[in-house]
């Protein structure tokens, strides 16, 4: 197998190597909760060791920047989108799968397709039907364009692995007289963990981190996320980048939190699915 | 065990629904579009940075005094949360207030580019005329930028203060070196030698963002232009871009570069962030654009190291001309056609300008746009700073792709490529 | 965020699903809420990103357009800013997407070996992948300029160099925006590549090295072929996102300097956001969507051939 290299001075130089490939990726991530914590003229000193400490900026960045109820903001679109979108997604794979009708593959195929589209490339026209449909600067309109954004990379992945589950589990189910949402709920959500926490993580990622919807789809104060609140503070002379920088950790937190919390399932997620199509 | 496993379930469902419930009903009442009192004024801004807040606010505190009822929504920015009016950087400034003008939900009075958007926003008729309420309740405006903000014969904004635009010099480092500021551009170069001598540079620019690389230019223009009319008659397509003013405005430039009176690296530098940082740890001797938007932070970095000021770009040699810096307006306000309540936009406007703007204005440093005394305990480098203005040429081009490739060609300046690059751009942009 | 569908390894796959006894409909009904989210916030903007670039639209008032058919296009084939955003974005996408393989894959070998360091590295590489591709810009220009990290590696080996401005220089700022690129992005890679390897037959291997192939020989024999629908997946992968970079250029360059670092999302933005001009906007649209859709078709094309192959 590939694990199987035992020479000592092969193992030594490998482990180094990654050692360093660690510390050069955490690097500027280091740099920034550098960055977080100075104050003065120490912000835009050149030297790699900040010489000031001040927490205090986190505490002066989350009143000032008003991240409370940015955050909330945030917390509301995202959560609302990855439970729309995981939730059509799996309804949506299940069809897709295991309960074929006339047109399903070139449907799927057409939704697919979605992946290869960048927001940015219609944001026009998207602009102008939010707009028609009165969802302008509503947090609704946001969270359904981050659902249709959504949907094609989570109904790929979910899809994929519905269409491997042993059908004697299914139709063991039906016999018993199980209406098909049933089984879906009962049978396939509980054995499909890895692949939902998979999809719900990607999507979190996606909705958290957006800027570019938000700043357009978004008009007041009011209805901004994280991203969007955080930029207001960027000025076109000038910008307090030290508490900018302690506003994008404390923005990061949730992030890492899921991460934390799910990254098993999510590894497993990918694991168990990279190879096929 | 099943058992359990329901309850488990069942309990968990209905947590989830709950939680849905309240998130979609958060999700309901959290947007607020501004329809619960009429008489809200809304006012857009991409100034959240230096004084700008306090004299809009102060702006608002009077205002609302004198006409109950009627309130300006407040916003968030350095002056801490509720002061001043709404703030969002300047590029994604001009990306949102485009969106909420073609949404029809525009701010009632919005800060405008003075470039280029402008003449667009009017010609969409997205804006609405002034021309008849400026003689009443406004101070006469410089007659120069009442020229900048009208279009087609009629005014479109209220120009609340100017600027100049002047290379800042490290005043103790000249002294030292026996540098006299320079009066032309022979002098600008030796000045520059001698700083290089001693391993310093001379001017430090940023362009990555651009803008400031078209200062550079209109800077020259000035000059090669004395008429100061070919911008704008070349933005009515009555002299063409490749007019030998222009063309000997680009070849100064690259000649600029080509002699190492810019400082390197000008493309990498965002202006007053990497540039700045230049002049203030003394590694360059002096700094270009700089007016009054920026002498607070650059007196703030600089920290009383060293001693300085400022002085109007150079003349060519040979030329016949006066020194003169380059300016124009620096904060002006549109009032949009899709505000419920023009009348009372305009009237807001009116206290921004009135003698206790004028005076919220001067004590922070800013220049008003009309003649306006300066109290004897300001600043040497504040009374330069109107003394240049009363001189200091426009820089304006109102069409955005010719603007938009005047600022790239110049970065391919500044990158030593020759003068004609930029007005090869310019032509074609122009054509187009 | 692009992604690879997982396929559930424990449980043998079966050949395609008997012919269904459930009634078509409620397939339909299960896919229905999906298809019409997507069908209209998806569908429907890029027919209309296909009908607008056929208008002359400043895009304030609808209906305050005029129909120039194929005029848009025309203009493209004589706008070098065009064909330079063009070129940039190839430029970039083959070498981020050639990389992020080779790199991806070479990581993904060692940390499967488990040396030691093999769980901080996996961890460490992902991290970034968490991040928003603005703090990423962000960090990667202050490591980019005179007094970042770059030049202090630099003056490490050559003291007396003068500092390299990555990002100023017409020359290096596209490979500025494309190590951000790399940064980002390898873990991710890695990651995938990693999970590629877990599911290799293991017998292969076993048969390999009983035959006393060596390390490189097997890995070339009887890996990579092994991995090759992993490697059209994640090369597919990149290139989408390759095509449609927009927030690392914006933020890093801006698309400069002097458009060095222009690429098509960016002129994009520009002729739409800038000069209101959403007709060529649109256009430029066009060729982003037609382009990823053919790496897309591409792509099947190659897999099925090796398919067919064998």
């Amino acid at each position: 197998m590939i694990d199987r290299y035992t020479h000592p001075v092969w193992r030594v130089t490998a482990s180094a190597f990654l050692i360093v490939s660690a510390c050069i990726a955490l690097a500027p991530i280091i740099w920034v909760v550098g960055l977080s914590l100075r104050s003065g003229p120490d912000v835009y000193s050149r030297s790699v060791v900040p010489k000031s400490l001040r927490p205090e900026n986190f505490l002066d960045a989350w009143n000032q920047f008003g991240l409370g109820p940015l955050f909330l903001n945030s917390l509301v679109v995202t959560t609302v989108s990855v439970a729309v979108a995981v939730t059509a997604s799996v309804l949506a794979a299940y069809g897709f799968a295991r309960l074929k009708f006339r047109g399903s593959e070139v449907l799927f195929l057409v939704i697919l397709l979605g992946l290869m589209i960048p927001p940015a490339a219609v944001i026009i026209p998207l602009f102008v039907e939010i707009r028609a449909l009165g969802l302008y600067d509503t947090h609704i309109g946001l969270s359904l364009v981050y659902v249709a954004f959504g949907l094609p990379i989570s109904i790929l992945v979910l899809r994929s692995f519905f269409a491997g589950i042993q059908r004697e589990l299914l139709e063991a189910a039906r016999i018993d007289g199980a209406t098909e949402i049933r089984i879906l709920w009962r049978v396939v959500v509980p054995i499909a963990k890895a692949p939902i926490a998979t999809v719900s993580i990607l999507m979190f990622l996606f909705c958290w981190n957006d800027f570019f919807l938000a700043l357009v789809l978004l008009r007041d104060q009011g209805t901004y996320t994280l991203p969007v609140g955080i930029a207001q503070f960027i000025g076109q002379y000038s910008t307090p980048y030290e508490l900018v920088a302690a506003a994008v950790i404390i923005a990061a937190v949730p992030v890492f939190i899921l991460y934390l919390v799910l990254h098993r399932q999510f590894q497993q997620g990918v694991a168990e699915g990279a190879v096929k199509q | 065990m099943a058992n359990t496993m329901r309850s488990v379930s069942t309990r968990w469902r209905r947590t989830a629904l709950l939680t849905g419930a309240v998130l979609a009903a958060s999700m309901i009442t959290a947007p607020t579009v501004g329809a619960q009192d009429p008489v809200e004024l809304e006012m857009w801004s991409w100034n959240n940075e230096g004084a700008y807040p306090l004299v809009h606010e102060d702006a608002i505190k009077r205002f609302e005094a004198a006409n109950p009822g009627v309130t300006v929504k407040r916003g968030q920015s350095n002056c801490g949360d509720a002061c001043g009016v709404t703030y969002f950087g300047y590029t994604d400034y001009l990306t949102k207030f485009k969106a909420a003008t073609a949404a029809d939900e525009p701010p009632c009075i919005a800060q405008i580019p003075w470039a280029g958007e402008f003449r667009d926003y009017v010609n969409s008729g997205e804006l609405v005329p002034l021309t008849d309420a400026i003689p009443t309740g406004f101070p006469a405006f410089f007659d120069p930028i009442v020229s900048a903000v009208s279009i087609n014969g009629d005014v479109w904004a209220v120009p609340l203060d100017v600027n100049t635009l002047q290379i800042a010099y490290n005043k103790t480092k000249f002294d030292e070196l026996e540098i006299a500021v320079p009066q032309t551009y022979a002098e600008l170069k030796a000045a520059t030698d001698k700083l290089g001598e001693q391993g310093t540079f001379g001017i430090a620019m940023g362009t990555k963002d651009k803008w400031s690389a078209g200062d550079l230019f209109f800077a020259q223009v000035a000059y090669t232009d004395g008429t100061n009319t070919k911008l704008t008659q070349a933005d009515a397509g009555e002299v063409g871009w490749d007019d030998p003013a222009f063309a000997q405005a680009a070849n100064n430039v690259a000649q600029m570069v080509a002699d190492g009176v810019i400082a390197p690296g000008a493309n990498s530098m965002d202006a007053f962030q990497g540039n700045l940082d230049l002049f203030a740890s003394q590694a360059a001797g002096m700094m270009y654009p700089v007016g009054n938007f920026v002498t607070a932070g650059v007196a703030d970095k600089v920290d009383g190291a060293f001693e300085w000021s400022l002085f109007p770009f150079p003349k060519p040699d040979g030329s016949t001309l006066d020194n003169r810096a380059t300016g124009g307006i620096a904060e002006m306000f549109v009032v949009t056609k899709d505000c419920k309540d023009p009348e009372q936009a305009i009237e807001f406007l009116r206290y921004l300008v009135n003698d206790e703007g004028g005076a919220a204005l001067v004590a922070n440093d800013f220049i008003p746009s009309w003649e306006y005394p300066v109290p004897s305990d300001k600043s040497d480098l504040y009374n330069n700073m109107v003394t240049a203005q009363a001189t200091a040429n426009s820089r304006v081009i109102y069409s955005t792709k010719v603007y938009a490739e005047l600022l790239n060609a110049m970065q391919g300046l500044m990158d030593g490529e020759p003068g004609s690059t930029l007005i090869d751009a310019m032509v074609a942009a122009g054509a187009q | 965020m692009a992604f690879a569908p997982p396929r559930p390894s424990r449980i043998p796959k079966i050949a395609s699903p008997r012919r269904s006894v459930t009634p078509g409909w409620l397939g339909l009904a299960f896919v229905l809420p999906s298809v019409v989210v997507f069908g209209l916030f998806l569908v429907l903007p890029v027919i209309a990103v296909a009908g607008i670039s056929l208008l002359d639209w400043a895009g304030f008032r609808i209906g305050d357009w005029t129909f120039v058919g194929l005029d848009q296009f025309r203009q493209m084939v004589g706008d070098p800013v065009f064909w330079r955003s063009f070129t940039n974005t190839l430029l970039f996408t083959v070498v981020t997407a050639v990389v992020l393989n080779i790199v991806g894959f070479a990581y993904a070998l060692l940390i499967a070996s488990h040396v030691r360091g093999s769980t901080l590295a996996k961890s460490a590489l992902f991290l970034p992948v968490l991040l928003s591709p603005v703090i990423v810009a962000l960090m990667w220009t202050r490591q980019l300029d005179a007094f970042g990290a770059a030049n202090q590696l630099i003056a490490l080996f050559a003291p007396k160099a003068k500092p390299t401005l990555f990002l100023g220089d017409p020359d290096l700022a596209l490979a500025g925006v494309i190590v951000a690129t790399l940064w980002q992005f390898t873990g991710y890679n890695m990651l995938l590549y990693y999970a590629g390897l877990q599911n290799l037959p293991r017998d292969q291997l076993e048969a390999a090295s009983i035959d006393g192939a060596g390390k490189g020989a097997s890995i070339r024999h009887v890996v990579v072929p092994s991995l090759y629908p992993v490697i059209g997946t994640v090369l597919l992968l990149n290139v989408i996102g390759g095509l449609r970079v927009f927030d690392l250029v914006y933020v890093m360059t801006r698309g400069g300097p002097n458009r060095s670092t222009e690429v098509l999302a960016t002129y994009m933005y520009e002729q739409a956001f800038k000069f209101s001009d959403m007709g060529y906007a649109s256009a430029i649209a066009m060729v982003i969507v037609v382009l990823s859709i053919s790496a897309a078709v591409l792509r099947i094309r190659w897999g099925s051939r090796m398919t067919e192959d064998g």
